[in-house]
């Protein structure tokens, strides 16, 4: 099994947001959930599609401009992968994914707290996801 | 076509596939999402046939429109649709489903059931699902057979009630 940054660092996010809420900081926390799902993706990329940290860089530069982000280009290259493996469970990794993301970007940018049940929601969406990938990619 | 016409048919003709659904959509430009939330929640987590036809129409959004999201969500869920720009609702949403459960005790077992009249728009009820059974058989007060539910379609051929209870 390779081991990569990527993986460590979704790991540690996601004991982050947990920290992170305990102290009572629960917008910021919203963050780490999302990003260590980001992060396992790319470990994806690199442990079971096997490529390496050049190409994940150029194809995500490419991606970015063909999807229009660098987030769409991953979820999607990713949701391609899923649906040749389990169809059934695009849906669930779409949908939790997708909620996580728009509250990411609620915690980040709007004008309005998180609340801690929907931090905590966060965190529960984000290791649902990580289980999802953990079983249908070899990492 | 834009995102708003696929998805306003793919909810119409979902209403139309589900009767006893509701899809209500918002966008959210700040994600660039579209959200979708679908009810009621029992038949979004475990209609088989509605799960099929919602992965199919996530994968066919992604295919069409890749730099924007699609994202269906139920009751209690982490983002909720608060101010819907469409709403489609089947015909069958506001019939509350009628049930009926019994009980049947031999020795020191049970035999439960629960069924689920479907009605129609022409209030004939045409079919039962039996939504569980379950077998407990208790000793000494603790149950040592846990109820298991196993959902059956039991389409009947007329509406003859009397001689069905």
């Amino acid at each position: 099994m390779k081991m990569s940054d990527w993986k460590l660092k979704s790991e540690k996010n996601i004991k982050g947001a947990e920290l992170l809420i305990k102290n009572s900081l629960c917008s910021s926390s919203v963050h780490c959930s999302y990003y260590s799902n980001v992060q396992l993706m790319l470990h994806i990329l690199f442990a079971d599609f096997g490529k390496t940290e050049k190409e994940i860089e150029s194809e995500a530069k490419q991606g970015s401009v063909d999807e229009q982000g660098y987030h769409n280009w991953l979820k999607n290259t990713i949701t391609r992968e899923l649906t040749k493996r389990d169809f059934m469970i695009v849906r669930d990794f779409n949908n939790f994914f997708g909620q996580l993301k728009a509250l990411r970007i609620k915690g980040d940018y709007k004008n309005s707290l998180i609340s801690e049940s929907k931090a905590i929601d966060a965190v529960s969406f984000s290791r649902n996801i990580n289980e999802i990938l953990q079983e249908k990619f070899s990492i | 076509m834009k995102s708003y016409d696929f998805i306003e048919n793919s909810l119409q003709y979902l209403v139309k596939c589900f009767p006893q659904m509701k899809a209500s959509y918002e966008f959210d430009d700040f994600s660039n999402s579209h959200f979708i939330e679908v009810l009621p929640s029992t038949e979004f987590r475990e209609n088989l046939e509605y799960s099929k036809y919602e992965t199919n129409l996530i994968i066919d959004f992604i295919s069409k429109f890749p730099n924007e999201d699609i994202v269906f969500v139920t009751k209690n869920d982490l983002i909720a649709v608060e101010n819907p720009s469409l709403v489609k609702k089947g015909v069958l949403f506001d019939k509350r489903p009628l049930f009926w459960n019994s009980n049947i005790w031999f020795n020191d077992s049970m035999l439960e059931f629960n069924l689920k009249f479907k009605t129609f728009p022409d209030n004939n009820i045409k079919s039962i699902d039996m939504v569980s059974t379950g077998f407990v058989s208790f000793k000494s007060g603790s149950i040592i057979a846990p109820l298991k539910e196993e959902p059956v379609d039991l389409t009947i051929k007329n509406n003859d009630f009397a001689l069905a209870a």
